[in-house]
């Protein structure tokens, strides 16, 4: 497996009230292309500098990050991010909002585009709302959205930031059946960020789990539970029982550190 | 997907359900003028119009009986004096001559100061440097009541229009900055940090993100700007002028005369409501994306 972004040594310190705050020192991982990676730690481990930084949105303070052997630095077009708030505009349609990105782009909107728009939302469930706004949809539609407004791009990697945790919890286990669905058809890399540790194991390839703060990488662990997965239940396999409890030793020890 | 989260307010009973029977013929149809929802609108107008009609009647009838009519004049009064006044043949000049006067130097001193105002935001909002230098001259001078300004501007632009259009300047400038500002500045840091990871160039974030999240907020400022702005007009005519709704005010209050002070009340009255409606209108045309509060015009202020 060819690595897409490889990390190394990467870490982040903040200039806080007068302090300096290490967020985040000497994280090193590499994800291969087409890879699930989800990532679990203790709240304030810097799982989300980690991923501003992917993004591009700001450099480390130390180490460097490579996307496909080079090191990137700034933004990145191959790369999309789903964030935790939908960040939808709320003057925007919902099939406005997916074209907005394009639009920034300068892609002009040929039938060709349209039909890849239209595609998406219906492969998500939204066919029928594409003329509503934000407001009249349900946080769990706005977030589908704000997944195929970054899939529209076709980036290479997405990062997600807890993206289904403002959900209830049916909602959630549909959204994750979509998600890994539209990975299959789609073979992005996702890295995906969750305080949930049924949902990284349920929808990755290897679970790393975080220190608290300074955030590093405390173990990296496969999940060999075969593909396709059911979301509804996996839960029920022993499989899932022994990594859930392997990781939740792992993880108890990192939350009551900063508890 | 179930939509059942979407659904905000409960469905309103069947109220044909709660009509007794036996209403028929002419009593039903007023009991359903009554309760339909989509005559509402017509209702609330109806009883509008009487809520109107009640006061100008009480006020005729008052006047003159309980209350000299030298004090609070009446309706028909009123009418009277508004032909007299608005005859082209007024010594004085026509009403007309003051009133196009005062909502020329409105209309300038709104326009130039709105301008000044959005363009000032929107640089300063966007220059930290500046910004933080800048604020507190920029408070130190709106917090100074305008009417204090007055005098001064008279005595450097002459008692022509000059300086009541740059009083209604100043006015208007600071309220639709500090809106403007306000909105530019309250625009989600996440939301312009998730443009720019989709690829939106500075400018197209500005068009595409910034002017739209802020224009609430920019409207907000241009409306209440309105009747502020028309106090720095009439404020400047009262102080020293020969034409003008300030003016006539002013000579009408020395003479006495309350039936012409209460005229141009409500002449002020309906510019500032046919104003606030325009803008209502165009609002309505460039925020058609907002929920729309239960009364549908109001304005809310984002945050």
């Amino acid at each position: 497996m060819t690595a897409s972004l490889s990390i190394r040594q990467v870490g982040k310190r903040f200039l806080s009230r007068g302090t300096i705050v290490h967020a985040m020192s000497d994280v090193n991982l590499d994800v291969g292309e087409g890879e699930f990676v989800t990532i679990v730690g203790p709240s304030g481990c810097g799982k989300s500098t980690l991923l501003n930084i992917l993004a591009g949105l700001f450099p480390p303070s130390s180490g460097q990050v490579h996307f496909r052997g080079e090191r990137t630095s700034g933004l990145n077009p191959e790369i999309g991010y789903v964030t935790q708030q939908d960040n939808l505009l709320p003057w925007r349609t919902l099939r406005k909002n997916v074209l907005l990105p394009l639009e920034f782009r300068g892609v002009s909107i040929s039938n060709g585009v349209s039909e890849r728009v239209q595609t998406l939302i219906d492969k998500v469930g939204l066919s029928g709302f594409e003329n509503h706004y934000p407001h009249e949809l349900s946080g769990g539609m706005r977030q589908r959205v704000n997944i195929i407004r970054t899939l529209i791009c076709d980036p290479k990697v997405i990062l997600m930031d807890e993206p289904f945790g403002p959900l209830d919890a049916q909602t959630r286990l549909t959204l994750q059946n979509q998600l890994l669905e539209l990975w299959r058809e789609e073979r992005k890399t996702i890295i995906f960020i969750t305080h949930d540790l049924g949902e990284a194991i349920t929808l990755a390839d290897r679970v790393v789990v975080m220190t608290g703060r300074p955030g590093t990488i405390k173990s990296v662990s496969p999940v060999t539970i075969p593909r396709p997965r059911d979301v509804y239940h996996i839960h029920d396999s022993q499989a899932y029982r022994e990594i859930y409890d392997k990781l939740w030793e792992e993880l108890r020890d990192e939350v009551a550190k900063v508890m | 997907m179930a939509k059942t989260d979407e659904v905000k307010s409960t469905p309103p009973e069947d109220l044909d359900l709660l009509l007794p029977p036996e209403v028929t013929g002419m009593r039903l149809l007023w009991w359903r003028v009554r309760n339909a929802e989509e005559l509402r609108w017509v209702r609330v107008a109806a009883l509008r119009v009487l809520f109107g009609v009640i006061m100008i009647v009480l006020w005729e009838a008052v006047s003159g009986r309980l209350i000299d009519h030298r004090t609070i004049s009446s309706p028909s009064l009123l009418v009277e004096s508004f032909f007299e006044i608005a005859d082209a043949a007024n010594p004085d000049g026509s009403l007309w001559v003051h009133f196009f006067y005062t909502v020329e130097n409105t209309f300038w001193g709104y326009v130039f100061g709105a301008l000044a105002g959005i363009l000032f935001g929107f640089v300063l909002a966007e220059i930290d440097v500046v910004a933080l230098v800048i604020e507190p001259f920029i408070m130190a001078f709106n917090g100074v009541p305008r009417i204090a300004y007055a005098p001064l501007f008279i005595a450097w632009f002459g008692i022509e229009r000059q300086p009541k259009i740059i009083l209604v300047m100043t006015i208007v400038f600071f309220l639709t900055f500090v809106s403007t500002f306000a909105g530019i500045r309250g625009v989600s840091r996440d939301l312009i940090n998730v443009s720019r990871v989709l690829g939106g160039s500075k400018i197209a974030i500005l068009r595409k993100i910034v002017i739209p999240s802020a224009s609430p907020w920019i409207f907000n400022g241009l409306k209440i700007s309105i009747p502020f702005g028309m106090v720095g007009a009439i404020v400047g005519e009262y102080i020293i002028a020969d034409k003008g709704l300030g003016y006539l005010l002013q000579r009408y209050n020395n003479e006495y005369y309350t039936t012409g002070l209460i005229l141009i009340i409500f002449l002020l009255m309906f510019l500032v409501i046919l104003v606030n409606q325009i803008l209502n209108w165009a609002e309505g045309r460039a925020l058609r994306w907002r929920p729309t509060s239960r009364m549908g015009q109001e304005t809310v202020i984002p945050g």
